[in-house]
């Protein structure tokens, strides 16, 4: 913003302004309602009694593209029954080129106030296909030769017109169009990370002298690198819609958009002086704005691809020697060259194997602008110094990058690099004599670090821990259980070994019972023999277990003295003695006794119950 | 679905002895092309197909190692370690282990006698030391039994089933270890170990790629983690794998 007129002006105004109506106007209007394709034409927007703090917007020009833009502001005082109140009269002049034929609706201009928004009228105005001739300028209307006539001899030439048109030439601007800033891209969409140029121009029809308080666009998001940045002013002729220009170049950067979307470029301003000595007189000028679309890149990025390696490169790689002595060191240089953002590239890290050792590398860096594309070369060398004899491989390194010009990844690869590393002349005298006057870094290091081969032999088992396996439980509780086991039998036998008298009574009797049991069954189907036989044995064996001893060779008498002695009731004694009688009746005498099985067998009962 | 079932069904399908030497001999000869990813592939289908052992963890995890795939080298070393291990792997683990990021610091002291002395020892040592005096033992008492008492024999039985004890007892450590103790290997490049079992918590430090942890209880994907220093926290348990599985990562 410039403060303009003077205070006469700020006096009439402010009378002006008393007497007017204190509320905000805002006018528009064209210079001319007709105008051609290739023509230029100036929309001139005044707000009057504009409030502090008011601000004119300029709506978008569908079918009109803005060439400059140059704003006025002057400050007045109203007097007024509240007192006095600050008022401002804007002035905004736009110079516009129509992009289209037919009727062109520039819409209302917008006048925003703290109290609220007023609007212009609306303004149409026709463009033609072909050149239309535009108003003429101020004070170039030919002046009246002949007064007293009336004025305007169109056949009459004006013998002042070339020192008026020097006249023109060297004077202030006119107008607008006379003095203008212009920006410009060599493309309206990019990729992310590809170049863009900016080139800001002026465009004058005057003597123009200096420029100064030039303030470019703010380049945030952008990678910049400048191309151009001229210290004088150089003009060029450039025709701009049929109209001749010079055209001076203020400033031409690379840009490089680090992120997608549509990214608004602000104009550029500057003052302009134009005009020589005490006649200079000095312009602000405003440039226009740009829009610039930048698109992400494409999926399909290969892994580890870095945003910024858009462009053309080509990799390279390359070693000083492809032989070396044990202690020379050789180089290995890569190299990364061509068109992008050549500072942002991050070359591949060369990498060798342990038996040659990479120092550090050092960078160099060449960047230039041919035609105008930033391009260039970075490299880094490294120090290769063997640590081992033998045929090493250095590996070979890639770079992936985006084409923009292919709208595809591409990948660049350097070949594999063969070193052969020799003993040389150093090892050779250290081999033949004491290694005193030898450096030590000729010496064949074999370090201990290294990874141990792998197996060549393989036994497929996965052992499992030792308390899972089926034999550590057998192998645990086999020899206790076969102990316990041995030491149980041994204790049967022991018992089966000792001879308990009690016991042997029990099993005496248990014995008699049984034959007791056999001789009650042969008692209906057996002879008498067989009968009295196992009654016999039943009443014998039992006598024998009570008596422990054995009955045989006793008499009856003898018998029962034993049996008396041995506490046995006397009817029992009695009883005995007369089943035995009877069995032996009947084995001696068989056809003599007549037997009664069942008295016989009640009586051995008897005596088998009858001692407890 | 079909042709998901037929794969897991071929997956499941172990290789006949003849196929895994082939598969392993191939593999070690990928390695000595110096194409270690080969050599993982080879190997990793052997332990996919239940073909597992020390040999073929010991050359997963040295061709892991050469790879710079520090977690699953270092996963797999130590599997070749508990399998039975050998200088070859001591030396490949010691150097995976010293190219880990992390250093716990303090760790010294932390760890139980038991622990320290299960690690130092192998479980089949232990069950042999238990196991030949304590046969030993009970052979002389069923001598006893048969042939009858015998001072000296008892006495000798006595002896060796008072030796047996020390190996019974290592091997009972053996077992509470195996059975309770359970360490991991983080594999994720970065593992951030938060305060609670939740995505969001805080996150109290992180540990990356071949560290090993003990874990300790599960919650949801979570799982809590202490270091040998005694630092504990929560991890993604997706990130972590198991010394005592078999499971291949």
């Amino acid at each position: 913003m410039r403060r303009t007129g003077s205070a006469l002006g700020a006096a009439m105004v402010l009378l002006l302004a008393t007497a007017a109506s204190a509320a905000p106007e805002v006018q528009a209007e064209v210079d001319r309602t007709e105008v051609g394709l290739m023509d230029t034409f100036i929309l001139t927007i005044r707000a009057s009694n504009a409030p502090r703090g008011s601000a004119v917007q300029l709506p978008r020009f569908d079918g009109a593209e803005v060439l400059s833009t140059n704003r006025g502001e002057s400050s007045f005082i109203q007097l007024g029954s509240s007192g006095p109140i600050i008022r401002q009269e804007l002035t905004v002049t736009v110079i516009l080129h129509p992009t289209r034929v037919g009727k062109l609706t520039l819409p209302p201009v917008e006048l925003r106030t703290p109290d609220g928004v007023v609007k212009s009228n609306p303004l149409t105005i026709t463009v033609r296909s072909a050149h239309v001739a535009g108003p003429p300028a101020a004070g170039a209307q030919r002046p009246n030769m002949m007064p007293g006539f009336p004025a305007g001899f169109p056949d009459l030439e004006d013998p002042f017109a070339a020192l008026r048109e020097r006249e023109r030439e060297a004077a202030s601007p006119h107008g607008e169009s006379d003095l203008f800033l212009r920006s410009e891209v060599d493309r309206k969409e990019v990729y992310v990370g590809e170049q863009v140029t900016l080139s800001v121009w002026i465009y004058s029809r005057v003597d123009l002298s200096q420029v100064s308080n030039e303030k470019f666009p703010k380049l945030d998001g952008f990678w910049t690198e400048d191309i151009e940045s001229p210290t004088s002013i150089v003009n060029e002729p450039r025709t701009v819609n049929g109209v001749p220009y010079r055209a001076a170049l203020l400033k031409r950067k690379a840009l490089f958009p680090m992120r997608a979307g549509t990214r608004e470029l602000e104009p550029a301003e500057m003052d302009a002086t134009t005009g020589f000595l005490f006649a200079g007189r000095r312009e602000h000028r405003v440039g226009n704005p740009l829009t610039l679309k930048v698109k992400p890149l494409p999926p399909g990025a290969p892994p580890g691809f870095v945003p910024a390696n858009v462009g053309n490169f080509q990799l390279s790689a390359e070693l000083s020697s492809a032989t070396a002595e044990l202690g020379s060191p050789v180089t290995l240089r890569v190299a990364l060259e061509g068109q992008g953002n050549m500072k942002e590239l991050v070359l591949p890290r060369a990498t060798a194997p342990a038996a040659l050792k990479l120092y550090e590398p050092t960078s160099q860096e060449r960047i230039s602008a041919v035609h105008d594309r930033i391009e260039g070369k970075r490299s880094h060398e490294y120090l290769v110094m063997a640590q081992r004899t033998g045929t090493f491989e250095i590996p070979p390194l890639s770079f992936s990058y985006f084409d923009p010009e292919s709208h595809r990844y591409e990948t660049v690869r350097t070949q594999p690099l063969s070193l052969t590393v020799t003993p040389g002349e150093a090892g050779a005298l250290r081999a033949a004599g004491p290694a005193g006057g030898v450096p030590d870094g000729v010496r064949n290091v074999l370090p201990a670090g290294a990874l141990r081969p792998l197996r060549l032999e393989a036994r497929f088992q996965s052992p499992a821990p030792v308390w899972r396996r089926p034999f550590f439980l057998a192998a645990a509780l086999v020899p206790p259980a076969a102990w316990m086991l041995l030491s149980l039998v041994g204790a049967v036998r022991a018992r089966r070994a000792r001879r308990d008298p009690v016991s042997e009574q029990r099993r005496g009797t248990r014995a008699a019972r049984g034959r007791l049991a056999a001789a009650a069954r042969l008692r209906a189907t057996g002879t008498d023999g067989a009968f009295s036989e196992e009654v016999e044995r039943a009443v014998t064996a039992f006598l024998e277990a009570r008596l422990g001893a054995g009955l045989s060779g006793l008499t009856r008498d003898a018998l029962r003295q034993r049996l008396m002695q041995a506490g046995a009731p006397t009817a029992l004694v009695e009883d005995a003695a007369r089943v035995l009688d009877t069995c032996d009746a009947v084995r001696f005498a068989p056809g003599a006794v007549r037997l009664d099985r069942a008295a016989l067998l009640r009586e051995a009962e008897r005596v088998l119950e009858g001692w407890e | 679905m079909s042709a998901l079932l037929l794969s897991l069904l071929l997956s499941q399908v172990s290789y006949s002895p003849a196929e895994a030497h082939a598969i392993f001999a191939e593999g070690v000869e990928a390695y000595g092309r110096d194409d270690a990813a080969g050599a993982e592939a080879a190997f990793r289908k052997l332990l996919e197909h239940g073909m597992g052992g020390a040999d073929v963890a010991y050359n997963l995890g040295t061709a892991d190692l050469a790879q710079g795939k520090l977690g699953e080298a270092v996963l797999f070393l130590e599997r070749a370690r508990r399998q039975g291990g050998g200088a070859d792997v001591d030396a490949n683990l010691t150097i995976a282990r010293g190219r880990v990021v992390d250093q716990v610091v303090g760790a010294s002291g932390e760890e139980g006698m038991v622990a320290r002395l299960v690690a130092a020892t192998s479980s089949a040592g232990a069950g042999l030391a238990f196991l030949i005096p304590w046969c030993a033992g009970f052979g002389l008492l069923m001598l006893l039994s048969v042939r009858g008492p015998s001072r000296s024999m008892l006495a000798g039985a006595a002896l060796l089933l008072l030796v047996s004890l020390p190996g019974a007892g290592l091997v009972f450590a053996h077992y509470v270890v195996g059975e309770t103790v359970h360490e991991a290997v983080v594999l994720a490049k970065t593992l951030p170990v938060r305060e609670t079992p939740d995505a969001a918590s805080k996150v109290a430090f992180e540990l990356h790629a071949g560290s090993g942890v003990r874990l300790l209880a599960a919650s949801g994907t979570f799982i809590r983690l202490r270091l040998p220093n005694g630092l504990e926290g929560w991890a993604e348990q997706r990130e972590l794998a198991r010394v005592d599985d078999i499971a291949v990562p």
